[in-house]
């Protein structure tokens, strides 16, 4: 396989679904979007891992680099997940992690912080994610943390704000 | 005071789904909105692109706000900080949502239906199967005694 393209993929970003072209090649991926012509490249080299995780646009691949950021593409169907494991087996020498989602339904779980993220983990399995840079103000309580987010012109319905409740105690 | 806290300990656990093929398919969880699965009681929220569930139970009052060309919902989560309770049982290993804020345009713009549709109608949904989770949840305690 010399090179794979998808031309339904999604970048989602503070809640805004940006259409795009993935292709990935042997020595990179590259993410078009076809909206304002941004081209992003992530070298081989800079992929630390990949993971593959249930999204509200079929399935995501994130891809976190070596400098601890995230990016992640949305769109696929969990039947590209055999060829994609193989094209990154063969290409990038890296295994796509199944990173199960929590659907239990629970508020409460706990939270931790990696690759330009805040992650909320229920019954260790991850609910979401909040990219730190989407995040505009927070508040610190005595019990109590609020998060407040960046809002773009162009989303429909966007998350304004998080609060999470945090047992005294706790650090 | 008292019977608030026996109250919310006895809360029953309920989980949504056993695994993640059994969320749902629809139109409006692709586009990043709100939508209510009835069959399993349960919400699912767009946060940063992730179709995260909540039950019913664990929510404990929702509201409308129009503020503007803006439509807000506030969704406020059950958690053990209220007034009245003890600091010690709680479980200090978890952090809790307390509260989730989302916001929607009142504006058509090209759309033939205005964004803050879909929070109006979660609004009412969520009232309506926060009802009916209630009244069987009464139901079961009175058949147990």
């Amino acid at each position: 396989m010399a090179a794979m393209e998808f031309d339904e993929v999604y970048e989602e970003i503070r809640g805004v679904l940006n259409p795009g072209r993935l292709k990935l090649t042997s020595n990179s991926v590259i993410f078009k979007n076809v909206r304002t012509g941004k081209v992003e490249t992530i070298t081989k080299d800079d992929i630390e891992n990949i993971k593959w995780t249930k999204r509200a646009r079929g399935y995501g691949l994130k891809f976190i680099t070596k400098n601890d950021t995230s990016l992640r593409y949305d769109g696929f169907k969990d039947t590209d997940l055999d060829r994609l494991k193989e094209f990154m087996t063969i290409n990038f020498g890296k295994n796509v992690e199944t990173q199960k989602m929590a659907v239990n339904g629970w508020n409460w779980g706990k939270v931790s912080f990696g690759a330009g993220n805040l992650a909320f983990e229920v019954d260790n399995k991850q609910a979401f994610e909040v990219p730190l840079k989407n995040v505009s103000n927070s508040n610190k309580g005595k019990s109590e943390i609020t998060l407040q987010f960046h809002q773009p012109d162009d989303a429909k319905v966007s998350l304004m704000e998080i609060r999470f409740y945090v047992p005294p105690g706790d650090v | 005071q008292g019977d608030k806290v026996s109250a919310e300990k006895a809360r029953k656990i309920n989980n949504s789904y056993k695994s993640e093929g059994q969320l749902p398919q629809d139109p409006d969880i692709q586009d990043l909105k709100l939508y209510m699965d009835k069959r399993y009681e349960t919400l699912i929220l767009p946060i940063n692109g992730a179709p995260t569930p909540f039950h019913i139970s664990t929510i404990k009052n929702v509201s409308l706000a129009v503020e503007g060309e803006y439509i807000y919902l506030r969704i406020n989560f059950f958690h053990p900080g209220g007034i009245g309770k003890q600091a010690d049982s709680i479980d200090k290993e978890n952090v809790y949502i307390k509260e989730l804020t989302y916001r929607a345009s009142n504006d058509k713009k090209d759309d033939v239906v205005p964004a803050s549709n879909n929070l109006s109608h979660i609004h009412k949904l969520i009232l309506e199967i926060q009802k009916k989770y209630k009244d069987q949840e009464q139901e079961r305690k009175q058949m147990e005694g």
